[in-house]
């Protein structure tokens, strides 16, 4: 039998809630999950225990690196998954010319370059990551980010892409920079997104 | 799970106006996003400053790709953060996205990244405000020019989670 849906929507103290055929409410919106930030550095942040009853993910965070660099890069794996089922593109700008490279059959995917120990104090990169259909099981991953930082003289600003060759479920993430640690008040926070 | 991404202000210009403030920004929140969408009767370009700071305290990294080639380039020791462009067209739209990151802190410079787009070009961008103050207010402006009646500005706050 087909099942169409009967469903009408209000606006409720800015949230969206809608009503579908079997009148079961269901509120679509933008959701807090979980902050982690960091009182010491650490060699890693980990989101596990993942709720599976959002449609995406959303990451948003600031990082810098201890790395004795002007930069490092920052990169993410799912489900403690180490193996090289992973693939990155990227387009990246970093004050004098466009760059775009990619890496494929690798252990992680990029997201982003994080200002590392050498640049500017107190400077951070702040990140947006996206991971779509994080809890279908039909799909591999796909994760899309816009990050950057500057830090007065230098500076890296670009989009990155990857995917999981997983059909698995996500449910953890864990964000590392690809050398040492990151520093000090580094922050990132897992938010859930519904409709 | 608590609902975040909350609407704070919201303003349709109706006559020509050079910039436009957010004040008095609340610090309940994590990040804010402003986006604004409209045109200009001359440059194209924006940009940002906060809390009322003129100084050349600010620097932008950008990225940008008008359809046939990708550019990038950088402004230190600046007034401003760059924004990019909205339009300058007779009836076009260009929109703009900024993110501002832990924007009530005290421990950290304060970053942004945005991204413009218009009918010329998309462009990405990241800046600073070398200081750890707070941001209390925002001031978008038009770069020697004004912002067109009708053109919109949303401020969103975004509040994470539990740590």
């Amino acid at each position: 039998m087909a099942i169409t849906s009967l469903s009408t929507s209000s606006l409720v103290s800015g949230v969206k809630r809608r009503r579908v055929w079997d009148q079961t409410a269901t509120t679509d919106g933008f959701f807090q999950i979980a902050t982690t930030t960091l009182n010491v550095a650490a060699s890693s942040i980990t989101f596990s225990n993942i709720p599976q009853d959002y449609t995406h993910l959303h990451i948003r965070g600031i990082a810098r690196s201890t790395t004795a660099a002007s930069s490092v890069n920052t990169i993410l794996r799912f489900n403690s998954d180490t193996g090289a089922n992973y693939a990155s593109h990227y387009l990246t700008g970093n004050g004098s010319s466009g760059i775009s490279g990619n890496e494929t059959s690798s252990t992680y995917i990029y997201t982003g370059a994080v200002i590392a120990s050498t640049s500017l104090a107190n400077s951070f990169e702040a990140c947006a990551i996206n991971i779509l259909d994080y809890s279908n099981t039909n799909k591999f991953k796909t994760v899309a980010t816009l990050s950057g930082w500057d830090a007065n003289g230098s500076g890296i600003t670009g989009l990155w892409s990857g995917h999981w060759r997983s059909t698995s479920s996500v449910t953890s993430i864990i964000l590392l920079p690809n050398q040492n640690n990151f520093a000090q008040y580094s922050s990132f926070a897992l938010y859930g997104i519904k409709g | 799970m608590a609902a975040t991404y909350t609407p704070i202000a919201s303003t349709i210009l109706g006559v020509n106006a050079s910039s436009i403030t957010f004040s008095s920004i609340p610090q309940t929140y994590t990040d804010l996003i402003v986006i604004f969408n409209g045109r200009t009767d001359g440059d194209e370009n924006t940009n940002l400053q906060f809390n009322s700071d003129t100084t050349n305290n600010y620097s932008v990294t950008a990225l940008y790709g008008n359809g046939s080639t990708v550019t990038s380039n950088r402004d230190s020791n600046v007034s401003s953060i760059g924004l990019g462009g909205i339009s300058s067209g007779s009836d076009e739209q260009g929109t703009v996205i900024v993110q501002i990151f832990n924007y009530a802190n005290t421990t950290t410079n304060k970053t942004v990244i945005s991204r413009a787009n218009n009918s010329t070009y998309v462009q990405l961008r990241a800046g600073i405000r070398r200081s750890m103050e707070a941001v209390s207010a925002i001031t978008i402006k038009a770069d020697s020019t004004t912002f067109l009646s009708g053109t919109t500005f949303n401020l969103y706050g975004i509040q994470a989670g539990n740590a």
